[in-house]
C-alpha cells in the first residue's frame, strides 16, 4: 500500500493566504528620473503573508528612497527570487542607472535577462560585470552560455575556452565547448571535450546526451547508444557550480509555504530526510500549520519511523480534528503494525469524511478480508475501481479476494476489464495469467492462454519480476511442460532471493518441488 | 482529373481592418462581403508596405463562438489545457466548415458524490459546427457567412472537449469525426446528408481517459485510415491537487503532478469498426504526458510513422516496422529531447519540409522559459535540434506555444509558421487580470534559400496579432477558396478567431484534393511532390493532423511565387502507386483521383 499516494500536495490554506489586496506598490518616488524605468507595479494581495511583508518592506524602502541603488537592487532580488523576472529587470536597471558602482546588479540583471531569453543583452551585462570582476568563473560561464544560446558560436567557444584556461575543473565549460563544436559540425573535437566532461562528472546527463549525438553523427552507433542510455539514466543531473551570488537568491525565499513546497518537492523526489528537515522548518515558522504536521507525519512514515509519524499526525488532528489525510495516514500506521481492526476503523472514518477517498477504500479492501469481512471488502474495492478506473490495484485486489472466495469467473472478468482499460499494465496481465493457470476448476482454467499472457509479460519487461516468472512456470506446468517449468521456476526463485523476497522464494520452492515430481500447482479450492 | 475552377475573381481593394473595405462588415444576419484584394504579385510574399496580412473575420461572418473553461476557482487541471478547433468540408460542397470544441464547468461535478471523469457530460452547451455558406456572385463579389448547424448535424458533443481528428474512416466519400474529451471520446460517422451519427458504442473500443490530440493514419496501408489517440495524464476531479506559484499564489499544477498514461492506436477493421491495436502494435511500450501528434513518413520508406509530443517527458518517434508494429526510436534518433538532452513541454507539433530537402522536419511548441524546437530531419528519421541556428530560439522564449503548423502563408513556396500562444501559469505582468494567461500569437516567415532562416513578422501581420489572448488550438486551410491559407484559432475563455489571409493569394498557388482508390478515400498520408524545373521540388503530404487538438484542411496546398504556368506533380499514394499528373493549371483547385495519372515506377 502506497503510503503517500495522492497526499503529497499542498492544500489550500485560506488561513495563510490572504485574499485581501493591500494595493499595488506602484508609487513613484517624489522626483522620478526620466532615464530610469519606473518602479514596477505589483499587486501583492494573493501572496502568502510572510512573503507579502517581505515585498512590502522592500517596496516601502524604494518608495521612500527611489534613488537608493541598494534599495532598488534588493527589490530586484526579491522579484528575482520569486521568479517575477519581468519585474526584477527594471529594479536592477534602476540600481545600475542611479550610478551604483556595485557590479552585482549587472550580474543579477544578466541572470534575469537569460531567464527572459534575452541572451545577447545578458551576455552584455556579464561582460560589464567581468570588466569589474574579470576572473569570476560563473560570470564567464554564463556569458559563454548566453553567446551559445544567441547562436554567437565563435564567441561562445572562446568563452568556454577562457573558463577552461582559468580552471580545468569546470565541467560545464567542457560540455559547452563540446556543444558548440558539435553545432559547428566539428565532431571529433566536440567528442574530445565531451569525453573530458563525462570523465570529470560521470553523471552529467547533458554531456552524455550531446556526446551520444556527436558519436551518432560520426556513425559510431554502439558508443552512441551507450552514451544516450547513460544520458537517460542521468537526465537532469548536472554538476554543481559554485556561484555564491546566485545562491543568495535561494536564501531570500522565506515562509512556511515555501518550506512546505520545497519539502513536498523533495518528498516527490524521494529525498525523505531533506523533506523532513523542511517540514520541521515550516512547523517552526508556523507551529499551527496542520498541513506541515501531516506532511511531516507522512514523511516520517515513509522513513519507517512509526512512533514519530504517529505523534506528528495526531498533532495535526489536534489542530484540525477532521483532517482526512492525517486520519488516513494513522490508518496506514495501524496497518503497518498489523492492527487491522484499528486500521479499518481509521479507514472507515476517512471514507465517512471523504466518500471518494480512493486509498482508504483500497485499504479497506485489503484489511477487511483479514477480519473475515470479504463482502464489505468487495464493495470498497469496487468503489475504488470506480473512483480510479485507471489504477491497476483495485483490479488485482478485487480479483484476489474473488479468487479467495472461489469466484474465479468473476475474478477473471475483473482482470479482463482491467486489462482492457490498462493494456500497458503488466501486473494485471500477470495476475490474469496466474488465475487462468492455477484455477482449480477445469472448466475455468486455461493454461494455454495463461502461458501466452505470461510470456508476453516476460517479453515486455527487460528483467522479469519473480512473480512473472513464477506465473509462467505455473502455466507451463499446467500444460504438462514440466522440464521447462522447473527451469523457469528456478530462475524465479533466484530472482526472488536476489531481491531479498524470501517469502516468495519459499512459495516458489514449494511449487518447484511439485513440478519436479510432474505435478502442477493449483490454487486451493477444488472443483 | 477534375478541374473545379474555384479561382475567385478579384473585384475590389483589400480590407485593412475588420469592418472596412468595400462590402458589408457589420453583424447583420446576411452574408458578409469578403472581397479579395487586388492581385499584384509579390514574389517575396512579405508585407513590407505596411499592409495587413491577417484580419479576424470570425464575428462578421457569424462565428459567434466563445469558449469557456468553466473555471470555478478550484483549478482543475483540464481547465488550463484548453480546446482545439477544426476545418473540414463536412457537407462536401467544396468549402471548409468550422468545428469549435467547447468545455464546461467542472466545479459542481467535482463536489458531487460518485461522479468522476468517466461519466462527464455537460448539462448545457456543446461543441459547435458552423456551415460555411461561401458564394461568389455574378459580379464576382465573394460573400461568406457561417451558420450554426450543430443541432441538425448531431455534432454537438457534450463532453469536456479537447480536440478532434478528421478522416473518411469508412471510405464512403464524406469526412467523419473523432472527438477527444476529458472523459469518454466520441466517434461520429458522417451520414452523407449533413448529419452525423454517434457510433462510439458500436464502432470503436471506449477511450475514457483524458485524451488530447488525435490523428487518422493508415498505418498498415490497407486502404482504411486507423486512429491514433494521444492521452495526457491520469487526472481525476476527485483527486484534484493544489499548487501554488513561488510567491504563494494559487495556480494550476503542471503535468509532473500526475502520472502519464499510454496513448492508444485503434486499427480500422475495414467494416466500419475499429479494434484496439495498442498492445499488438507496441504503442504501449513507451508513453508520456501526450498533447500533440503528427504522422508522416519520416524515414521515407513509404510507411507512415508517428511522432508524439509529450509535456515534460521524452517524446516518442514511432517508426513503422511495416508489420503492424512500431518501434520508438526517439532517443537514438535525436527526437526525444532538445539539444541539451532535456525534456521540454511539448504541446503542439507539426511536420513539414521547410528546407526543401524532401523530408518532413518537426517543429514543436513549448512552454515559456523554453524555446519552441526545430528538429531537422536528415532524410533517414535522424534528427538534429537546430533551433538556435535557425534563429527560432529567442522569439518563443517568452511565450507558451500550442497550435502550430508549417504552412506556406505567403505562397512563396516555403512553409512558414504560425504559433498560437497562451500561458499555463499566471503571467506575472497580468496577475491582476481576470484570466492572466494571455500571450500574443506569432507569425514567423521562412526566408527561403539558401539559408532558410526565419523572421518573426507578427508586429506587421495585423491587429489580430496584438491581441493578448490565451490561444490553444489552430487549424489551417483555405476558408474562402481564394488560394491562400487562413487560420482558425481557438482561445481558452475567449472567442474563436478566424484569421483571413489578406496577401497570400497575390502569389500563384495550386490546391489539390486527392481522392484515393485503393488508398483510403481521403488519401491521408499521400506524398505530393511538385516538380520545379528550376529550383528544388516542393513536397507536401495529405494530412489533417498536427497542431494542437485541431484538424486542418485535407487539401494539399502549394505556393508558387510568381509561377503562373501549368504544374506537374508526382503523387506517392499510400497504396504504393506512384503517379504523375501534368498540366495542372496554377491558381486553381484540382481534384486528383488515384489511378487517373501517369503511373511511375
Amino acid at each position: 500500500m502506497s503510503a503517500l499516494r495522492g497526499h503529497a500536495q499542498v492544500r489550500l490554506m485560506l488561513g495563510l493566504i490572504s485574499v485581501i489586496a493591500i494595493g499595488a506598490a506602484g508609487a513613484q518616488g517624489p522626483e522620478p528620473r526620466a532615464d530610469l524605468p519606473p518602479i514596477p507595479n505589483f499587486p501583492m494581495g494573493a501572496l502568502e503573508p510572510a512573503v507579502r511583508q517581505q515585498f512590502q518592506a522592500a517596496v516601502d524602502h524604494v518608495t521612500a528612497s527611489p534613488l537608493d541603488a541598494q534599495a532598488n537592487g534588493r527589490l530586484g532580488l526579491l522579484f528575482h527570487a520569486y521568479e517575477f523576472y519581468a519585474l526584477a529587470e527594471p529594479c536592477y536597471r534602476r540600481a545600475i542607472g542611479v550610478g551604483e558602482k556595485d557590479a552585482r546588479w549587472r550580474y543579477y540583471l544578466g541572470l534575469v535577462l537569460l531567464e527572459r531569453g534575452e541572451w545577447g543583452l545578458g551576455a552584455g551585462e556579464f561582460s560589464a560585470f567581468l570588466a569589474v570582476v574579470p576572473d569570476d568563473i560563473p560570470a564567464l560561464l554564463h556569458r559563454a552560455d548566453a553567446y551559445r544560446w544567441a547562436n554567437r558560436l565563435d564567441e561562445a567557444l572562446d568563452g568556454y575556452r577562457l573558463v577552461i584556461s582559468r580552471s580545468t575543473e569546470i565541467t560545464q565549460a567542457y560540455c559547452g565547448a563540446g556543444q558548440v563544436l558539435y553545432r559547428l559540425g566539428e565532431f571529433e573535437p566536440a567528442i574530445e571535450y565531451l569525453q573530458t566532461a563525462v570523465r570529470l562528472a560521470p553523471e552529467y546527463g547533458t554531456a552524455r546526451y550531446v556526446l551520444g549525438q556527436a558519436l551518432r553523427s560520426r556513425e559510431r552507433p554502439d558508443e552512441a547508444r551507450r552514451e544516450l542510455q547513460l544520458a537517460e539514466e542521468y537526465r537532469n543531473q548536472e554538476p554543481p557550480l559554485h556561484d555564491p551570488l546566485a545562491r543568495v537568491l535561494d536564501r531570500i525565499r522565506i515562509g512556511a509555504i515555501e518550506a512546505l513546497h520545497r519539502g513536498i518537492d523533495l518528498l516527490h523526489a524521494g529525498e525523505v530526510n531533506e523533506a523532513i528537515d523542511l517540514f520541521e522548518t515550516a512547523i517552526r515558522s508556523a507551529p499551527d500549520l496542520a498541513e506541515a504536521r501531516a506532511q511531516l507525519g507522512a514523511a516520517l512514515l515513509q522513513r519507517g519511523d512509526l512512533p514519530a509519524a504517529q505523534r506528528s499526525l495526531e498533532r495535526a488532528l489536534e489542530l484540525e480534528p477532521n483532517y482526512v489525510e492525517a486520519i488516513y495516514h494513522l490508518g496506514l500506521i495501524a496497518h503497518r503494525r498489523q492492527d487491522y481492526a484499528g486500521a479499518i476503523a481509521l479507514f472507515q472514518r476517512t471514507v465517512q469524511l471523504r466518500a471518494e477517498h480512493f486509498d482508504a477504500h483500497l485499504g479497506l479492501g485489503t484489511d477487511l478480508p483479514k477480519r473475515g469481512q470479504t463482502t464489505t471488502a468487495l464493495e470498497h474495492l469496487r468503489r475504488a475501481m470506480a473512483l480510479r478506473p485507471h489504477d491497476p490495484r483495485p483490479y488485482r485486489r478485487l480479483a484476489s479476494v474473488l479468487s479467495t472466495l472461489t469466484r474465479y469467473e468473476e475474478a477473471i472478468a475483473t482482470l479482463r476489464v482491467g486489462l482492457e482499460r490498462l493494456p500497458e499494465e503488466v501486473t494485471i496481465a500477470d495476475r490474469l495469467a496466474w488465475v487462468l493457470a492455477t484455477c482449480p476448476r477445469d472448466d475455468v482454467r486455461d493454461a494455454a492462454e495463461a502461458l501466452k499472457l505470461a510470456t508476453e509479460v516476460c517479453r515486455r519487461t527487460n528483467n522479469p519480476a519473480p512473480q512473472a516468472l513464477d506465473t509462467r512456470a505455473a502455466a507451463l506446468a499446467n500444460l504438462g511442460r514440466y522440464d521447462e517449468a522447473v527451469v523457469v521456476a528456478q530462475r524465479a526463485r533466484q530472482t526472488a532471493l536476489a531481491g531479498n523476497n524470501e517469502q516468495l522464494a519459499d512459495q516458489i520452492q514449494r511449487r518447484l518441488e511439485l513440478y519436479q515430481t510432474t505435478q502442477p500447482y493449483r490454487q486451493p479450492g477444488g472443483q | 482529373m477534375t478541374v473545379l475552377g474555384r479561382f475567385v475573381s478579384i473585384t475590389c481593394g483589400m480590407l485593412t481592418l475588420v469592418g472596412a473595405g468595400c462590402g458589408e462588415s457589420d453583424n447583420s444576419p446576411g452574408p458578409a462581403n469578403v472581397n479579395q484584394q487586388s492581385a499584384t504579385p509579390n514574389p517575396g510574399g512579405s508585407s513590407d508596405t505596411g499592409e495587413v496580412w491577417f484580419v479576424d473575420i470570425a464575428e462578421i461572418t457569424g462565428l459567434h463562438f466563445v469558449h469557456t473553461t468553466g473555471a470555478t476557482g478550484q483549478y482543475h487541471f483540464p481547465e488550463i489545457a484548453g480546446s482545439g478547433c477544426g476545418l473540414f468540408d463536412y457537407d462536401g460542397d467544396g468549402d471548409l466548415d468550422v468545428y469549435a470544441v467547447q468545455a464546461f464547468s467542472l466545479g459542481e461535478l467535482s463536489n458531487a458524490d460518485g461522479v468522476n471523469a468517466d461519466v462527464l457530460q455537460r448539462a448545457e452547451g456543446s461543441n459547435r459546427l458552423y456551415r460555411n455558406d461561401l458564394a461568389v456572385g455574378p459580379d464576382g463579389v465573394v460573400t461568406q457567412r457561417f451558420v450554426d448547424v450543430t443541432d441538425e448535424s448531431g455534432l454537438g458533443d457534450r463532453g469536456y472537449g479537447m480536440g478532434l481528428a478528421v478522416g473518411d474512416y469508412d471510405n464512403d466519400g464524406d469526412l467523419d469525426l473523432y472527438v477527444t474529451n476529458f472523459g469518454p471520446n466520441t466517434l461520429y460517422r458522417n451520414n452523407g446528408d449533413g448529419t452525423f451519427t454517434d457510433v462510439s458504442n458500436a464502432a470503436i473500443p471506449p477511450e475514457d481517459r483524458w485524451s488530447t490530440s488525435c490523428a487518422f493514419v493508415d498505418y498498415n496501408r490497407d486502404g482504411y485510415v486507423d486512429l491514433f489517440v494521444t492521452n495526457y495524464v491520469n487526472f481525476s476531479l476527485l483527486e484534484n491537487k493544489i499548487c501554488f506559484s513561488p510567491g504563494g499564489r494559487r495556480d494550476y499544477c503542471g503535468p509532473q503532478s500526475f502520472d502519464p498514461v499510454s496513448d492508444r492506436l485503434f486499427a480500422n477493421n475495414g467494416d466500419g469498426t475499429f479494434r484496439d491495436a495498442t498492445v499488438e502494435a507496441g504503442i504501449n511500450l513507451a508513453f508520456g504526458s501526450g498533447l500533440g501528434v503528427v504522422c508522416a513518413d519520416f524515414n521515407h520508406d513509404g510507411w507512415p510513422d508517428i511522432y508524439v509530443a509529450n509535456d515534460g517527458n521524452a517524446n516518442q518517434l514511432w517508426l513503422n516496422q511495416r508489420d503492424g508494429t512500431f518501434e520508438n526510436v526517439a532517443l537514438l534518433a535525436g527526437a526525444a529531447y532538445n539539444a541539451s538532452g532535456m525534456a521540454e513541454a511539448g504541446m503542439g507539433v507539426t511536420a513539414g519540409d521547410f528546407d526543401l530537402d524532401g523530408d518532413p522536419d518537426i517543429f514543436l511548441a513549448h512552454l515559456s522559459g523554453e524555446h519552441n524546437t526545430l528538429l531537422v530531419n536528415d532524410g533517414t528519421a535522424s534528427f538534429d535540434d537546430r533551433t538556435e541556428q535557425f534563429a527560432l530560439a529567442s522569439m518563443s522564449w517568452s511565450y507558451t506555444g500550442f497550435g502550430t503548423e508549417w504552412a506556406d502563408l505567403n505562397n512563396d513556396g516555403y512553409v512558414d509558421l504560425f504559433v498560437a500562444n497562451g500561458a499555463v501559469k499566471i503571467v506575472e505582468q497580468r496577475v491582476d487580470e481576470p484570466y492572466p494567461y494571455g500571450n500574443p500569437n506569432q507569425l514567423i516567415i521562412n526566408l527561403g534559400p539558401p539559408n532558410f532562416g526565419f523572421q518573426d513578422v507578427s508586429d506587421r501581420a495585423g491587429a489580430v496579432f496584438e491581441l493578448i489572448e490565451t490561444s490553444r488550438g489552430a487549424a489551417f486551410g483555405d476558408i474562402d477558396n481564394d488560394g491562400d491559407i487562413d487560420i482558425l484559432v481557438s482561445n481558452s475563455n475567449g472567442p474563436l478567431r478566424l484569421l483571413r489571409n489578406e496577401i497570400g493569394s497575390r502569389n500563384s498557388w495550386l490546391s489539390l484534393r486527392l481522392v484515393g482508390n485503393g488508398s483510403s478515400r481521403d488519401a491521408i498520408g499521400a506524398e505530393v511532390r511538385l516538380i520545379r524545373p528550376e529550383g528544388l521540388d516542393l513536397v507536401r503530404r495529405v494530412h489533417s493532423d498536427g497542431s494542437y487538438c485541431s484538424a486542418n484542411d485535407l487539401r494539399t496546398h502549394f505556393g508558387l511565387g510568381d509561377d503562373r504556368g501549368p504544374q506537374t506533380v508526382v503523387v506517392a499514394w499510400p497504396s504504393g502507386l506512384t503517379e504523375r499528373f501534368s498540366g495542372l493549371p496554377a491558381m486553381q483547385q484540382v481534384d486528383l483521383h488515384e489511378g487517373d495519372g501517369e503511373a511511375r515506377p
